[in-house]
């Protein structure tokens, strides 16, 4: 790293702003591998298509992070057994699945797909640590990595009759002699078409129907199967799919039911909608949402040519700044780009534990949303003055590593600035803007930063020794802390 | 359990301190209620609220009204539910329709002393049993209206001219509910001590940090550079409030142990006890979503719920007069039995009203009883729109407030709960 780090130069270079802004919104932070990948392959559409490739895309560190996490490779039975016996709780399975998915976003190398992966499993949102469904959230959560880039109905048929689905929404206990809606209400309602679409009550339980047959063993070894016995068998009728549904194995109607469903146009509005959302700003035009859902549906439920449609719109390079960070992005972000990097997850002050607690206190915790629609995508959510104040806080901790967080990679001073010295106070606050918000300092920032040290912007510094810990935890804290080291 | 009997300083109760201040014609005079609380910050934050605080309690899930107050002379109810209705001898205070659930017994002392009310067939105008849009329909409370602006942030607004940041507040979840959405300053936060800028235990440097900031946000176009100015603004609000507002409950007052309602009414009763001008706060208790095992789940739910609110009441001490706490879900849930012991998504439902001017000690309803022809879809019947119930307490309790900007076109229909 070191010889060919971007930090070496004083004004370590930055990228154009279209790939600047298609980076930041695709990646969980900007950080030197991320220009680097784009610089090397030519432009932020082929760093884009490599990315939708992720399959050819090596990720060691992405790809190591679940071993730091011993207890998310207990099968659903193992992990029933060591809360049975006492060892652990739910709760500690949950929180290793969270602590895991913070230090994956951190170290993954395969960015688009991270961040895709948050984006389904805010959608097909089920808790982390929850009663009924923790011993097999992990294996949910590797569905939804899997298909994060590929087919929509692909994903739709492997999550909802997942046994951490069925043990969230009670489709476990939804038989036949007892018919329970919870799932195949939000089945509708959140996960494919949405209320708009004006399905009715008897919908609703047509929903349900087709859905039984699928039990796992909630509070008893949790093993999952399909039983004929339990399901429904008649007619069902759900907002244009009908079927006879007259043998005991209603699997294959349960298939076309939900392919029916991921294809329905209202799904392909809702789906669009909430990726427009995500990616370009609170309110996307009418237009931009058409031209999404129409990619989808052309290409089958296919989201690798929605994403594509969605980049290229005039919308999306005319949104620059319209979208704040949310608090688990905004912490992972700056671990990214100060270069704090996790390396395994021993011990209550691991990193990849602090991070938890980081965005928590800021206001959002991983997989801690207590309701099945998974957190607020608008960014008015994450923009109240109280949030704003606790990233201003935690962006100091952070920069300073004031919680002395350990098992991770945190690069010395040395590492992090300029081989050619002396350099002047506003020379190093340019080099920190460009380092962490991927953007030349302009006069307001280097005053503010002067102005935060009472020090002159012309204060020269003979060498990295000169640069005080205090010095540089005050620089990069006050450069994090301008609007823009929110926005993303 | 706690004894609320102890010490609580209830007997403020009820309509005296506003009775005095109408005879004596200073209701509508800020500053008055400065003078009471002695000495802290503006008069004008406490003028036309006479320092009365709405409590709203929203039980997140839809919680099922029929177990919190058991409707035991209806035979519907015990043959829909066989394996989780209620005996009407395990019921407390029963009357001859109604009997609250035996895990309400920390909050019977109340209820005997008139200070706590049970409200039945509440809910709202038209079924809805989507959980989203039912919690969007209630805290928004004005469907005439495209404007996404809630409730409580109306009622804040009809309150002062120019509403402070702690006038309406969530405590617990930092994430600000749709009854607390609009044009007024709204909060949403779990505590105070986490609402100070970066080195403020150093005030020249704070003030720099503070200076640079206000520089970088003020020219920033965006909602981020409003927020930011906001940010400091409500930092400084926050400076002024007394360190002991985290600090917990006083000697004596306990909250159930790993409970977010309680530590959430805890940090709400440390800030009213600091008087630094709340007038409505919203506090979030949430897993009421009983689609299995009803019968234990509901009963740990109320369990929680009643020992919480008996602390808290004791925890407010002299400040419980001032003090009035309405539960509101987004729907009830179903009469009959699902096939998981549990209760999916129904209507109409129960609402418990509790503390300063209630006319407690009995259950208030227009009963449209359990019939199948008086049933909706399956579900008890709304004879009672909610928000003519929240219109009853905030007449009561806010007398000065225009409620027809409140709650645009509603007719109120009082049921008679309030002092």
């Amino acid at each position: 790293m070191s010889t060919t780090r971007l930090s070496a130069s004083v004004s370590p270079k930055v990228l154009p702003a279209m790939h600047q802004h298609v980076a930041s919104r695709f990646t969980f932070g900007v950080d030197e591998t991320v220009v680097a990948d784009m610089l090397s392959v030519g432009g932020w559409q082929q760093w884009f298509e490599r990315q939708l490739a992720w399959s050819r895309l090596s990720d060691p560190h992405g790809a190591a992070a679940s071993s730091w996490f011993p207890l998310l490779a207990d099968s659903p039975s193992a992990a029933w057994g060591r809360v049975k016996r006492q060892e652990k709780s739910a709760w500690d399975f949950g929180f290793d699945l969270a602590s895991y998915t913070m230090a994956r976003k951190i170290v993954a190398r395969r960015q688009v797909q991270e961040v895709m992966a948050d984006f389904w499993s805010n959608l097909l949102y089920i808790p982390a640590g929850e009663d009924r469904s923790f011993p097999w959230r992990i294996s949910f959560d590797e569905v939804i990595r899997q298909h994060a880039l590929g087919r929509f109905r692909t994903l739709l048929r492997a999550a909802v009759v997942h046994p951490a689905m069925s043990g969230w929404l009670n489709n476990s206990s939804n038989t036949k002699n007892g018919i329970n809606e919870n799932l195949g209400r939000e089945l509708l309602e959140l996960y494919t078409v949405g209320r708009p679409a004006g399905y009715d009550e008897a919908d609703v339980k047509s929903s349900a129907r087709i859905l039984t047959g699928f039990k796992v063993k909630v509070f008893d070894g949790y093993d999952a199967s399909y039983e004929p016995n339990d399901h429904w068998v008649g007619p069902v009728s759900v907002l244009g799919f009908s079927h006879a549904n007259a043998d005991a194995d209603g699997r294959a109607v349960v298939a076309a039911y939900l392919d029916h469903l991921a294809r329905h146009p209202s799904t392909a509005t809702r789906i669009a909608r909430r990726l427009c959302t995500r990616f370009v700003s609170d309110t996307p035009s009418a237009g931009l949402v058409a031209a999404v859902a129409a990619a989808y549906l052309a290409a089958d439920t296919d989201i690798r040519p929605a994403l594509r449609v969605l980049v290229r719109h005039p919308e999306f390079a005319a949104s620059v700044g319209q979208k704040v960070r949310t608090p688990t992005e905004d912490v992972v972000n700056v671990a990214r780009v100060i270069g704090s990097v996790p390396r395994g997850a021993a011990g209550e002050g691991a990193l990849a534990r602090h991070v938890i607690w980081m965005s928590s206190t800021v206001g959002q915790q991983q997989f801690d949303w207590p309701r099945p629609d998974g957190f607020p995508e608008t960014s008015s959510t994450w923009t109240s003055p109280a949030r704003v104040i606790r990233s201003w806080n935690i962006h100091y901790a952070l920069a300073g590593n004031w919680w002395g967080s350990t098992d991770a990679a945190i690069p010395a001073r040395a590492d992090l600035l300029p081989t050619t010295w002396p350099i002047t106070l506003g020379q190093l606050v340019d080099h920190q803007s460009r380092m962490l918000l991927g953007r030349e300092a302009p006069e307001s920032l280097r005053r503010a930063v002067a102005e935060t040290l009472n020090l002159p912007e012309s204060r020269s510094f003979a060498n990295v020794a000169a640069v005080s810990d205090w010095t540089f935890t005050v620089v990069r804290g006050a450069v994090l802390n301008t609007p823009e080291g929110m926005l993303r | 359990m706690t004894d609320v009997d102890d010490d609580c300083g209830c007997d403020e109760y009820g309509p005296s301190r506003r009775s005095i201040l109408k005879v004596a014609g200073l209701a509508a005079m800020a500053g008055v209620t400065t003078s009471m609380f002695g000495d802290v910050l503006t008069s004008t934050v406490y003028g036309a609220s006479e320092g009365n605080i709405l409590v709203v309690l929203s039980l997140r899930g839809g919680a099922d009204g029929l177990s919190m107050i058991v409707p035991h002379a209806e035979s519907a109810y015990y043959s829909a539910r066989p394996t989780t209705a209620i005996a009407r001898a395990r019921l407390q205070v029963p009357d001859g329709t109604f009997g609250l659930h035996p895990a309400f017994a920390p909050l019977v002392p109340m209820w005997q002393r008139g200070q706590m009310a049970g409200l039945h067939a509440i809910g709202l105008p038209a079924p809805n049993r989507s959980h989203f849009e039912a919690m969007e329909l209630v805290e928004d409370a004005d469907p005439g209206s495209s404007a996404r602006i809630g409730w409580i942030n109306r009622m804040i607004s009809g309150l002062a001219a120019s509403p402070d940041v702690f006038d309406g507040i969530q405590i617990g979840s930092t994430v600000t509910p749709t009854s607390l959405v609009g044009p007024s300053p709204s909060l949403a936060t779990g505590g105070f001590g986490d609402l100070m800028l970066p080195f403020h235990t150093d005030a020249t440097l704070k003030q720099r940090v503070a200076t640079s900031l206000e520089a970088q946000y003020s020219s920033h176009a965006g909602p981020l550079g409003e927020a930011g100015i906001n940010a400091l603004a409500l930092a400084a609000r926050a400076a002024q409030i007394d360190g002991s507002v985290d600090e917990g409950a006083p000697p004596g007052v306990t909250y159930p142990k790993y409970s977010a309602l309680g530590e959430a009414l805890g940090t709400t009763a440390g800030l009213i006890r600091a008087k630094v001008g709340v007038k409505a706060v919203a506090v979030d208790a949430g897993g009421w979503d009983h689609h299995v095992d009803l019968g234990w789940r509901v009963e740990n739910n109320i369990k929680e719920l009643a020992e919480c609110l008996a602390a808290f009441f004791l925890d407010l001490g002299a400040d419980a007069g001032r003090v009035t706490v309405v539960t509101l879900s987004e729907f009830g849930r179903r009469l009959t039995e699902n096939g998981s012991r549990g209760v999916d998504h129904g209507y109409g439902n129960a609402v418990l009203v509790l503390g300063a001017g209630v006319a407690g000690g009995t259950f208030y309803s227009r009963w449209p009883t359990l019939g199948s022809g008086q049933q909706i879809d399956g579900d008890l019947a709304v004879t009672t729109d909610y928000r003519s119930v929240l219109m009853e307490i905030l007449r009561a309790r806010f007398p000065t407030l225009d409620l027809s900007k409140v709650f645009p076109g509603v007719t109120s229909a009082p049921l008679g709960f309030m002092r």
